[in-house]
């Protein structure tokens, strides 16, 4: 079991240090990452899911670290890391793809040049070796005339080709993992079809396991095997993607579902969570989603719902979750 | 017509390295262009004037031909000593392009060094370097000037040491935000998440990104260090007449300016000139070396 997952995640808490007081974006948080299968992370914004993959790979903002747990990645514990051996790992066996396809390449480098860096970075490849390297790894993620984009400086590619220079960055070491922190967010809906079958077929061709990170369940929907819905730094509920459209246990979960707009389905107003969520240095007792849930009782209020395996692969933070009718 | 295709346009046909394609660009820019033209014939004007003409001989001993006007024999006249203008003018150049260029380079050095400390230690270290500048800003820069050249005495060393500090908390606040604003981008954690070292991401992310503005806002400050240099020695707190100092010459000039207006147009247009090359570069650079707002056509 322990052998085929690529990444384990044990009891993860992550508390930033401010200058008054701290905060604890991630608590708790446990899952994992099958071989060659693709996990999807959802939440709302704030609700810890970058935090946990900037801390899987090391790249915790200033005055973060990680409070407890420890995060096992090929049964090696690099939660306990140096900085320097994060170096040689990540780019090679963890590599990152970022939502803003416009800022993350470097604005006056070439794009092949970018990609170039990082393979001679964790290769011994000469500079032609790893140039041909570059300009096949470019073919692969379908850039058209892949020698002469190698050229191109970032502001001259669209928003799409520079999210495929993106993944052919990530992709060019052969990663066994892949971050992907909502990577067509900023992309047009038709992109996003487009980039999301090239990572399926890149992940299929590879074996490579990728965390999804999103808060678009459409996303989930089309590329996820297996969903860990996060709300307030807390994994709420975790399961196959297909259980978690087919029945849904928790309350924020149903909601999220809820307010996705359907086409041709008669119904006056969208659905939506009511309330916002709660700041983190001012958190509700008891379950974390009893100010939002609209079946919270007395005990939701007092009382912290543990996170408990109700059928075999489907694990939920919540009293009442079978309760009918919800939402 | 519309069966004959064009044959496929490469993709880009940029040159090569990134002074190159600033080069390229800054090139389409014609005043830009005109003004570096200009500013490359006053700086070989300023070097060769000292080969070409003798001080002693050329510019003084015409005792008798004092105020003279604009001719073949003196092209910018003569003043009421009897010294060539044009030749002064020339000579002038010297100190003026010193003191500019001088001035931004200490000015820059100094402002690179608390700036980028100050950007990438942050905290304590970014506050207190920080407060001070911001202590040092409230006071306007000729005042300081003019404080430290009143301590000092009047000289072109104190001169060039008063303007320089009175400019250094504005290049270390400028340079600062500069560092800070490549610092935060997101290719920066991207670079980190691929394992680029430290060492790597300042020589191949920060400093190139950074060098452009930094590079842009320098050439602006060199125009307003000529002034401020020309400004003080007018007020002679810089330096010191019979020294053929353009502000020098300017002030020398006021009191006949009515009937002999020659004496302070020359020196004034030359200040005038020399600035405006300065600050038009600036401007074409700042166009060029920003790669969004190059055309590569």
């Amino acid at each position: 079991m322990q052998k085929d997952n690529v990444l384990s995640v044990e009891d993860l808490s992550v508390t930033i240090k401010g200058d008054k007081r701290s905060v604890v974006p991630v608590q708790g948080v446990s899952f994992t990452i099958p071989k060659g299968k693709v996990v999807g992370m959802v939440g709302e914004s704030g609700c810890g899911k970058s935090m946990t993959a900037r801390s899987i790979m090391g790249l915790l903002p200033k005055g973060g670290f990680i409070s407890s747990g420890r995060i096992l990645f090929g049964g090696e514990e690099i939660s306990s890391y140096t900085e320097k051996q994060m170096l040689a790992i990540n780019g090679k066996r963890i590599s990152m793809i970022f939502q803003e396809p416009m800022s993350s390449l470097n604005p006056v480098m070439k794009v092949g040049k970018q990609v170039e860096e990082v393979l001679r970075l964790h290769t011994d490849m000469n500079r032609a070796a790893a140039k041909k390297a570059v300009v096949d790894i470019f073919a692969q993620v379908g850039i058209p005339e892949p020698e002469q984009r190698y050229n191109a400086y970032p502001f001259q590619l669209s928003g799409g080709l520079r999210q495929r220079v993106m993944i052919a960055m990530a992709m060019v070491c052969n990663p066994e993992l892949l971050i992907a922190d909502e990577p067509t967010t900023a992309l047009d809906v038709t992109i996003e079809a487009q980039i999301l079958r090239l990572m399926r077929n890149l992940q299929r061709e590879y074996g490579t396991s990728i965390l999804m990170i999103t808060h678009n369940l459409g996303v989930v929907a089309k590329i996820c095997d297996q969903v860990n819905v996060m709300y307030l730094g807390q994994i709420v509920e975790s399961c196959d993607t297909a259980a978690l459209f087919a029945h849904p246990m928790h309350p924020y979960t149903k909601g999220l579902i809820a307010s996705v707009p359907r086409i041709g389905q008669e119904e006056q107003r969208l659905s939506g969570i009511r309330g916002t969520v709660p700041p983190l240095n001012d958190l509700p007792t008891g379950c974390r989603f009893s100010t939002r849930c609209p079946y919270a009782t007395d005990r939701c209020r007092q009382e912290a719902p543990p996170l408990t395996e109700l059928e075999a692969g489907h694990s939920v933070r919540c009293f009442f979750p079978r309760e009918e009718g919800q939402v | 017509m519309g069966l004959i295709r064009k044959k496929k346009q490469p993709v880009t046909q940029l040159p090569q390295g990134q002074a190159a394609q600033i080069w390229h660009s800054f090139r389409k820019n014609k005043a830009a262009m005109i003004a570096l033209v200009v500013l490359i014939i006053i700086v070989v004007l300023a070097i060769s004037c000292g080969f070409v003409f003798d001080y002693e001989t050329d510019a003084l001993g015409f005792s008798n031909a004092r105020l003279e006007t604009p001719s073949a024999q003196h092209w910018f006249g003569t003043d009421n000593f009897g010294r060539d203008l044009f030749v002064r003018v020339l000579f002038g150049a010297r100190y003026s392009l010193v003191f500019g260029v001088g001035c931004a380079l200490l000015s820059l050095a100094f402002g690179c060094l608390f700036g980028a400390v100050a950007a990438y230690y942050g905290g304590r270290v970014d506050a207190v370097i920080m407060r001070i500048v911001d202590a040092v800003m409230c006071i306007p820069g000729i005042l300081l000037a003019l404080t430290i050249v009143a301590v000092a005495g009047a000289g072109f060393k104190s001169l060039l040491v008063a303007i320089t500090i009175s400019n250094i908390p504005g290049f270390t606040r400028m340079v600062r935000s500069v560092v800070l604003s490549v610092v935060t981008q997101d290719y920066i954690e991207a670079a980190r998440s691929c394992g680029t070292k430290d060492s790597a991401i300042i020589l191949r992310h920060v400093l190139p990104n950074a060098v452009g503005p930094i590079l842009v806002n320098c050439m602006m400050q060199i125009a307003g260090m000529i002034m401020t240099a020309a400004g003080m020695s007018y007020i002679s707190m810089g330096v010191q007449s019979p020294t053929p100092e353009w502000g020098n010459m300017l002030s020398e000039g006021m009191e006949m300016m009515r009937r002999f207006p020659h004496l302070v147009i020359f020196p004034g247009l030359a200040i005038l000139v020399t600035a405006l090359s300065f600050n038009l570069i600036g401007d074409g650079l700042a166009d060029a070396v920003d790669p969004k707002r190059r055309r590569s056509d």
